[in-house]
């Protein structure tokens, strides 16, 4: 059934949106009619169609996706015409599922310092920031930005009373120098759930939140997520 | 896919009774569509579909057109004009059957 297999190329390729999955499988069995007209033949319909998933990029299809999430043009050339206009029927608001994190998990916070090289304000040395600070009051409210399982809390002498949340297989987010911590290992949190208040514990001078955002266990700069 | 068995006669009469109810589909839709009227106890495959909506266009009882939607071409079918009282005898035809096949393996007590 060319339907099925349509779908486990799909899969394969690591599409993990249902909607986008299906809007794929969509295109992919209109072309499969369209073949089948043409040679008037199931199995050379369906080897044409093979032929097509084989030969887009789907892989950077994920990458876009977020990409497009985030209502920007940069990479939108590196898609082939045809999966960039499926993809573009997508509204940008109903790609819920599996997106990253892309809210800032303090209402209206004002980023102080971004990700990237710094002088560190404490050792005075050029250093790498590897999140984003959020100015805030002390016992500002911190909200998890994505469904999440908190994954660990604790206390670090750098980094303060602190959270991790691992979103999906994906996405981790890091909460630094936090005043208190009201959600505990293990625990299932909606987007939304408050998880803590904003302090200055750990090393900090000022209370703010450290954010950091980790795609396969590596920091990333939330901003280009958000 | 219990039902296989029984569809390969009704699968035209299902193509024109969705067609009547949602005026213009295209290939994928119908069988989505059977699909989810059925709770997936009737799945449509392209090897089914294709081939009965290509014969009814060529006997001229269903008319299609193609339009690019956003980026592929897809087929739209639709009932012509002059076919309805073709359409609506062969869905009759086909309900009547099951009423028959319905008092032939159940029958009524009386």
């Amino acid at each position: 059934m060319i339907e099925k297999i349509i779908d486990q190329k799909l899969r394969a390729a690591g599409l993990k949106n249902r909607r986008l999955r299906s809007e794929l499988l969509d295109h992919f069995m209109c072309s499969y009619e369209f073949h089948l007209e043409q040679y008037g033949d199931p199995s050379l319909a369906t080897g044409r169609v093979v032929e097509e998933i084989n030969s887009n990029d789907l892989g950077s299809l994920n990458h876009s996706y977020f990409i497009l999430n985030l209502k920007s043009n940069i990479h939108m050339n590196v898609l082939c015409f045809s999966l960039l206009t499926v993809l573009a029927f997508f509204g940008f608001s109903q790609m819920n599922d599996e997106d990253p994190p892309s809210i800032i998990p303090i209402k209206d916070g004002i980023i102080v310092s971004e990700f990237g090289m710094r002088i560190h304000p404490i050792k005075k040395i050029e250093k790498m920031h590897t999140g984003i600070d959020i100015k805030a009051a002390e016992g500002t409210a911190v909200f998890a930005p994505e469904y999440a399982v908190v994954k660990e809390t604790g206390y670090h002498n750098m980094k303060g009373n602190y959270i991790v949340l691992s979103h999906d297989e994906i996405y981790e987010t890091q909460y630094f120098h936090l005043k208190e911590i009201v959600v505990s290992t293990n625990q299932e949190i909606s987007k939304g759930t408050f998880i803590g208040t904003v302090g200055s514990t750990g090393a900090s001078i000022k209370a703010h939140l450290h954010y950091e955002l980790l795609k396969n266990g590596k920091q990333v700069d939330p901003k280009d997520y958000l | 896919m219990k039902s296989k068995n029984y569809l390969s006669g009704t699968i035209s009469t299902i193509i024109l009774a969705q067609l009547r109810s949602n005026r213009v589909m295209y290939g994928y839709e119908i069988c989505q569509k059977v699909r989810e009227l059925t709770g997936a106890e009737i799945q449509l495959t392209e090897a089914a579909i294709y081939p009965s909506l290509h014969k009814l266009e060529k006997a001229g009882s269903i008319g299609a057109y193609k339009e690019k939607v956003n980026g592929r071409v897809r087929k739209y079918y639709h009932l012509i004009e002059g076919q309805e009282s073709f359409v609506e005898a062969q869905i009759e035809e086909l309900i009547q059957f099951t009423i028959n096949l319905q008092s032939v393996l159940k029958p009524s007590k009386t």
